[in-house]
């Protein structure tokens, strides 16, 4: 598997794509938003390193998003989040923990890998979410 | 092997791969004393075995490291060691130190060995880490002296880049942190503040330096990848190595008497350390996705990948789990601990001196580029078991860190430490199965250098 000569086109949009993923494990929400916006502009894009690195992102961060959610509704419900003082309480931290080895870990190693390949201008599938192209 | 001299490198991998076997034996009897507490006693108390078990793992990755060292600057400098000669001398002094110690350690009661080395003279010992006797902590100054004397003179000689540069910028930090070790104050405060300076400015700090230039180095040879690319990464990492790695010491200094402005800072900068790491894991998977060649020695890429992966999750991941002052309120000292611990040295040290053995033995064995199919077959076989077990062991020990910080300090009504550890023993009998699983890795790791001895090179065509 050689590097192509060029750069594809739409490199850029590839790798900010990939970067936002994984941005949006760190910090969920905003940068879900703006990977909307670049999956509903480009995910019909007739490139399959372009449809790569836009539709599998958008779908794994809202997976991960959703379970983001999940886990802090989790606490919440279990006493957690009940004023603002009670922001750093055993409930946050535990989601917190739960939400980095449950989702972080498993959503970031292959972000990671789908962000080098974005960068070397190659086209990746995801595990599990790859059938979806 | 371009330079006769590099040879001198099979020496102390042949040593680091000696010691590191006595590690894991020694961490499997621990791991025996978690849940059979009498195991060995009173021949191998816990404590001692604990000793053993740390302190290999500091000397033989010291070996490693000089050895990585001896290998790669005569080759980046290009020209032959200042002194081979001294190179060897100091080995032998380092391994009959380092042994000394370590049969210390297991036939004299702690105290006793205390005494005999003179330690009233100039208290060095009883610190975790540092329970070195002060003769061999002077030792080990005078090995890292020369051995930066040795390196140093050849850079001078020969040509300078910049993976030199940074690999003799992280082994004089390495020299100059370990003098805190000989500063031992009466105030508890301040003995752990510049322990500290030691322990973390080794391993968060210069050692990452040594790691980035040593897989710089190994990129560079496997992949055919423009050595100004690689080097213009290296340069960032190492920036954002010591930008986050030395104030990020602060995370030691929470619960220590240290003043509180360190929970801020120590919170802000170390929850930004798996920056660095995770720079390096895009850096590699970059440079092999761009690579000009199939380099034959696969296994060598294998373990060169793995370091960036393992080191971005057990330093950086493992390590931001517990960072932030709020939740280290709760995790500190805990089984959390352990397990970062655990894969961060597999990950980032471990590995890259497995890495740099891996593609330097075969070269000084007289192959040309790698050794057999057959041999890097089982050399990548080890490389996963070690690798699986590993993030095996780091799982169970973090249930048994979450439990344990349950059980023990935040539940209603909290049980004693050791009432909690009988409730999380089924853990540690995971880690111990595991921990086999790893030995047999290890085992298949040195048997790999006795196979396929008389087969051909694996080619690119067959590696691929």
């Amino acid at each position: 598997m050689e590097a192509p000569q060029q750069a594809p086109e739409k490199q850029g949009l590839a790798i900010t794509a990939e970067a936002l993923y994984m941005l949006n494990l760190l910090f969920p929400v905003l940068p879900l938003f703006a990977l909307g916006v670049i999956y509903f502009r480009h995910r019909n894009d007739p490139s399959l390193f372009v449809r790569s690195h836009v539709i599998q992102p958008w779908i794994a961060a809202l997976i991960s998003t959703a379970l983001f959610f999940l886990i802090n509704l989790i606490a919440a419900l279990a006493g957690g989040y009940t004023s603002l003082d009670n922001l750093i309480s055993i409930h946050s931290l535990v989601a917190l923990e739960v939400y980095t080895l449950l989702v972080i870990l498993p959503f970031l190693v292959p972000g990671l890998l789908a962000l080098t390949r974005a960068m070397s201008g190659q086209a990746w599938r995801y595990p599990l979410i790859g059938r979806f192209l | 092997m371009k330079y006769e001299s590099q040879k001198v490198a099979k020496l102390y991998f042949i040593a680091a791969i000696g010691l590191f076997v006595g590690q894991i034996l020694f961490g499997l009897i621990m791991g025996a004393q978690y849940v059979i507490g009498d195991f060995l006693f009173p021949e191998i108390p816990f404590n001692v075995a604990r000793m053993v078990h740390t302190n290999l793992l500091i000397v033989w990755l010291l070996f490693g490291f000089m050895g990585a060292a001896y290998y790669l600057v005569p080759e980046e400098a290009e020209t032959e060691l200042f002194a081979p000669w001294l190179a060897y001398l100091m080995f032998w002094i380092f391994l009959v130190a380092g042994a000394a110690t370590i049969l210390g350690y297991l036939l004299v009661p702690y105290a006793t060995l205390a005494e005999l080395t003179m330690n009233d003279l100039l208290p060095t010992m009883g610190r975790e880490f540092l329970e070195q006797p002060t003769i061999t902590k002077i030792g080990i100054v005078i090995v890292a002296l020369s051995f930066l004397f040795n390196i140093g003179m050849t850079i001078l000689k020969g040509r300078k880049t910049v993976v030199n540069l940074v690999l003799l910028m992280g082994l004089t930090g390495l020299a100059v942190f370990f003098l805190f070790a000989f500063y031992n104050p009466t105030n508890l405060v301040m003995d752990k503040y510049y322990w500290w300076w030691v322990v973390h400015l080794w391993v968060e700090g210069v050692w990452e330096l040594i790691l980035g230039a040593i897989l710089a180095f190994i990129l560079i040879k496997t992949t055919g990848v423009d050595r100004e690319v690689i080097e213009k990464w290296l340069y960032i990492i190492i920036a954002m190595t010591l930008i986050t790695g030395i104030i990020g010491t602060g995370h030691h200094y929470y619960w220590i008497g240290a003043p509180e402005f360190w929970q801020w800072f120590g919170s802000i900068f170390s929850a930004m350390e798996p920056i660095p790491f995770f720079m390096m894991t895009v850096y590699a998977f970059n440079m092999v996705n761009k690579r000009r060649r199939n380099h034959p020695n696969k296994a060598a890429v294998l373990w060169a990948l793995g370091t960036a992966v393992m080191a971005f999750l057990g330093a950086g991941v493992w390590g931001f789990l517990h960072t932030l002052a709020p939740v280290n309120y709760y995790t500190h000292g805990t089984q959390i601990t352990a397990a970062h611990g655990h894969m961060a040295f597999y990950g980032a040290y471990v590995m890259i001196v497995l890495a740099m053995i891996s593609y330097s033995m075969p070269l000084m064995r007289g192959r040309e580029a790698c050794n057999s199919a057959r041999s890097q077959s089982m050399e990548m076989w080890s490389f996963w078991l070690m690798t699986i077990s590993m993030v095996f062991i780091t799982l169970f020990l973090t249930g048994a860190g979450i439990l344990q910080v349950y059980l023990q300090r935040f539940s209603d009504n909290p049980m004693d430490f050791m009432v909690v550890q009988d409730k999380i023993a089924l853990f540690y009998w995971l880690r111990e199965i595991t921990g086999f699983v790893f030995l047999i890795g290890l085992t298949l790791y040195v048997v790999s250098f006795f196979v396929g001895k008389n087969d051909p090179e694996a080619t690119v065509e067959l590696s691929k």
